[in-house]
C-alpha cells in the first residue's frame, strides 16, 4: 500500500526522460565514437608494429645474404645476388677448393633475388622460393651501392599520416642497413 | 504528521541501484581487463621479439670475434721465432691424430652468472688447413675456420614472431638446434641465440699493392701511369708479360700515412691513405679511400749459412749460381760493381726452375753500365742489410717480376737507440723487373727516358718517383713472396 504509494511519487516526468534520454544518447555516442577511435588507434599501432617486425625481418635477410655475396646489383626493383654454392645435394657444407688465388664452393655460385610480388616479398634461391613478409604493399626500398659496402633503406606507411604528406611519413618509419660485402674484392 | 517507512520498502530500490553500479563497474574493470590482458600479452610477445632478434644479431658478433682470433693464431704460424714467445695455437686443443692434418679447436668463455655454471660460452671456433701437406707439415697452408657464435636470451624461453621469423633466426630455446639436426638432443644451458660463420684464410705475400708506403708516396707530376697486370691469366698478359691491350684496373696506391701527392698521374686502381688526403688526384680511375691500414712486418735478417765455396764479397764481374729445388744460398759483404761489371746469376741451361738466396750484410752499389743479370728460369730473394743503388745498368730479369725479390732487413739500434734511416735507389732505364719489400727503407725511383718503365710491385717506408714514367704491377704478386699475414677470401655464414 505504501509502496505503491512511493512509487507513484517517484515518476518522472517527460522533460526528466527528455533530459535523461538525451544525456545518455550523448554518453553513449561518446563512448562510442572513443572506443572506436581507440580501436583504430590500437589497430594503426598493431600495423605499425606488425610493420616493423616485417621490416626488420625483411632486412636481417637482405643483410645475411649480402654479407655473404660474390656479386650484388639492383634493378627494377629487385635485388640480386650471387652467394657461393656451399650446400651440396645433401645440404651439407663443400669443402672449399683454392683455384687462382680464390677459395671456391661448387663450380658456379648460386643466384639469390628479392622481388616484390603483389603484397608479397619474396626471396628466391636456387629455384626455391621463399614468402619472407606479407601484406607489405606499402613497403619502399632504396638501394646504394658504395662498392665494399650495400646500404639499403626501407620504408612503410604508417596508418596515421602526418600531416606534411606520405614522403614525410615514410620518413618516420626509415630504417637502414649498411653491410660490408666481406667476399666482394673489387 | 508522522511518517513511518518501513525499511524494506525504502531500502530494496537503493539495494538495485547499487548492484547496478557494481555490476555496471564490473562490466567496465573487466572489459578494460581483458584490453589490458590482450595489449599486455601483445607488448609482451614483441618485448620477447626483441630480446631475441638483439641476442640473434649479437650472436653473429661472437661468430666473427671466433673467426678474429684464429686469424691471429695464424698470423703467429708466420711470425712465430723461438724468441718471440708467440706459440701459435696455444691454448687450443689439437683433435686430429699426429702425422694428419691439425685440426684445432678452442672454446671462448665469460663470467655470466645468469647461467647455472656461472661461465658463458660465447664461441666455439675450429680451424684445419686446407691442402695440407704431410711431406712440409710446417709449410705456410690455408685455413678453414668455422666459428659458431653463442648468445644468452634474457626472459623466459617462450618463442616470439610469426613463422618467418623463426624460420630466419633460429633459436635454441631448450635443444642445440646444430645438435638436433645430426639427431642429437643436447639440452643448451640457457636459452640463446647461435650463428655459424666459415671464414677461409690465405696466406698474403710481401707485394700487395702496385705502390705502397709506410709514410708517403710522392709521383712529382710526372704524368705517370700505374696500371695492372696478371702473368698467370692469358686474358689479362701476353706470354705472363705486360700488355697494354690487356690492361687491368687493380694498379693501387695505397699508404698507412695520410699523404698521397698522386701528381695527376693516371692511376687504373685505388688511391687509399689512412685517414688522408691523395693531392692532384684528377686521373685517379679507381675510389680514392680514407679508410686504408695494414700492418708492415719488419724482414728480420734471415738464419742461413752460406753454401760450401761461394764467395764473400762482389767487387767485379762474377757469377753465381742457382740451384733447382732448395735454393744456393750466399752470404755477402757486399756487392760493389762499376764500369762494365756483371753479376749473373746463372741457372739451368734449359730455362728450367732454379732458386738462390743472397744475404747482404752491407750495401748493394751499381754504377756505370754495370748491372745484374738473371738466367732464365731464375728466382733470387736478395736480403739486404744496407743501403742498394741498383741504377747504373740496373737488373736485367727475363723472368717475371716475381723471379727477383729484393728486402730490405729491419734496422736494429745502435748502441745509442738510433736506428739508421736506409734507402734503396731504383732505375727505370731497361725496365726494372722485380718486386721490393723494405718497410723501413725509403725508395726512390730514378729514370730519365720517357719509355722507362717498371714491372712489379714495391713497398718501402717513403716513395719517391723522379724518373719512372709507368709502373705496371702484376697481380700475381699478391701471392707471392714471403709471406707475413693472413686474410680472409671467403666468408660464409652457414644459416642451416
Amino acid at each position: 500500500m505504501f509502496m505503491k504509494k512511493y512509487h507513484s511519487i517517484r515518476g518522472f516526468t517527460i522533460s526528466e526522460l527528455l533530459v535523461a534520454s538525451s544525456v545518455s544518447v550523448v554518453m553513449v555516442g561518446i563512448a562510442l565514437i572513443a572506443s572506436i577511435s581507440l580501436q583504430r588507434s590500437f589497430n594503426a599501432s598493431l600495423k605499425y608494429a606488425n610493420s616493423q617486425a616485417d621490416q626488420a625481418r625483411v632486412l636481417d635477410y637482405m643483410a645475411v645474404d649480402l654479407r655473404r655475396s660474390l656479386t650484388v646489383s639492383g634493378s627494377n626493383g629487385q635485388l640480386l645476388l650471387t652467394i657461393p654454392d656451399y650446400y651440396d645435394s645433401s645440404g651439407n657444407p663443400r669443402t672449399p677448393v683454392v683455384v687462382n688465388g680464390l677459395a671456391k664452393y661448387g663450380t658456379t655460385p648460386l643466384s639469390v633475388r628479392y622481388y616484390v610480388s603483389g603484397s608479397s616479398i619474396l626471396r628466391e634461391a636456387g629455384g626455391a622460393t621463399t614468402t619472407i613478409a606479407e601484406n607489405v604493399e606499402d613497403f619502399q626500398f632504396e638501394f646504394t651501392d658504395f662498392g665494399q659496402v650495400i646500404e639499403i633503406s626501407l620504408t612503410y606507411l604508417p596508418t596515421f599520416k602526418q600531416k606534411a604528406g606520405a614522403s614525410s611519413s615514410r620518413n618516420g618509419t626509415k630504417t637502414t642497413i649498411r653491410t660490408l660485402l666481406r667476399n666482394r674484392t673489387a | 504528521m508522522k511518517t513511518t517507512l518501513s525499511p524494506n520498502s525504502i531500502c530494496r530500490p537503493q539495494y538495485a541501484q547499487s548492484g547496478s553500479v557494481l555490476v555496471f563497474s564490473m562490466g567496465i574493470l573487466i572489459t578494460l581487463a581483458v584490453l589490458s590482458g590482450v595489449v599486455l600479452n601483445i607488448l609482451g610477445a614483441r618485448h620477447r621479439q626483441s630480446f631475441q632478434t638483439a641476442a640473434w644479431h649479437n650472436a653473429l658478433l661472437g661468430a666473427e670475434s671466433g673467426i678474429d682470433k684464429a686469424v691471429v693464431e695464424t698470423k703467429k704460424i708466420i711470425r712465430y721465432s723461438s724468441t718471440s714467445g708467440d706459440v701459435p695455437w696455444a691454448g687450443w686443443t689439437q683433435t686430429a691424430p699426429t702425422g694428419s692434418a691439425p685440426k684445432y679447436v678452442r672454446l671462448y668463455t665469460r663470467a655470466d652468472p645468469s647461467v647455472p655454471t656461472g661461465v658463458w660460452t660465447w664461441a666455439k671456433v675450429t680451424a684445419e688447413p686446407l691442402g695440407y701437406n704431410a711431406a712440409d707439415p710446417n709449410a705456410v697452408t690455408w685455413w678453414r675456420v668455422r666459428s659458431i657464435g653463442y648468445e644468452p636470451i634474457p626472459g623466459n624461453s617462450t618463442l616470439a614472431g610469426e613463422s618467418k621469423d623463426v624460420a630466419l633466426r633460429k633459436l635454441d630455446l631448450k635443444y642445440d638446434h646444430r645438435e638436433s639436426r645430426e639427431g642429437n638432443r643436447v639440452p643448451v644451458p640457457k636459452q640463446m641465440a647461435s650463428r655459424m660463420v666459415e671464414a677461409v684464410l690465405k696466406p698474403v705475400g710481401a707485394f700487395r699493392a702496385a705502390l705502397f708506403a709506410d709514410r708517403r708516396i710522392d709521383m712529382n707530376n710526372l704524368n705517370i701511369v700505374v696500371d695492372s697486370y696478371d702473368s698467370r691469366d692469358v686474358t689479362k698478359s701476353t706470354n705472363g708479360f705486360y700488355d697494354p691491350t690487356k690492361r687491368q684496373q687493380n694498379g693501387d696506391i695505397v699508404t698507412n700515412g695520410n699523404v698521397i701527392d698522386v701528381g695527376n698521374a693516371h692511376i687504373y686502381g685505388d688511391a687509399s691513405t689512412n685517414a688522408g688526403t691523395v693531392l692532384r688526384a684528377g686521373n685517379v680511375t679507381g675510389q680514392i679511400r680514407t679508410d686504408f691500414y695494414h700492418e708492415l712486418f719488419p724482414v728480420t735478417r734471415p738464419s742461413m749459412v752460406a753454401d760450401f765455396g761461394s764467395p764473400s764479397t762482389v767487387n767485379g764481374s762474377a757469377t753465381l749460381t742457382a740451384s733447382p729445388g732448395t735454393p744456393a744460398k750466399f752470404i755477402l759483404n757486399t756487392i760493389n760493381l762499376s764500369g762494365s761489371n756483371t753479376l749473373r746469376i746463372a741457372g739451368a741451361a734449359n730455362g728450367s726452375p732454379t732458386y738462390a738466396q743472397i744475404l747482404v750484410n752491407g750495401d748493394v752499389g751499381l754504377s756505370g753500365q754495370s748491372k745484374i743479370t738473371l738466367d732464365p728460369g731464375v728466382q733470387v730473394r736478395m736480403f739486404v742489410v744496407g743501403d742498394a743503388d741498383l741504377t747504373g745498368g740496373g737488373v736485367a730479369n727475363p723472368n717475371d717480376p716475381l723471379s727477383f725479390q729484393l728486402y730490405g732487413v729491419e734496422q736494429l739500434p745502435d748502441s745509442s737507440g738510433n736506428v739508421a734511416q736506409r734507402n734503396f735507389k731504383i732505375a727505370g732505364n731497361g725496365g726494372f723487373r722485380g718486386s721490393v719489400y723494405a718497410p723501413n727503407y725509403n725508395i726512390n725511383f730514378v729514370g730519365g727516358g720517357n719509355t722507362d718503365s717498371i714491372f712489379g710491385g714495391f713497398v718501402g717506408r717513403n716513395i719517391n718517383m723522379t724518373g719512372v714514367q709507368a709502373v705496371h704491377y702484376d697481380e700475381a704478386l699478391g701471392d707471392g713472396g714471403i709471406f707475413g699475414d693472413f686474410k680472409i677470401v671467403s666468408w660464409f655464414e652457414d644459416t642451416r
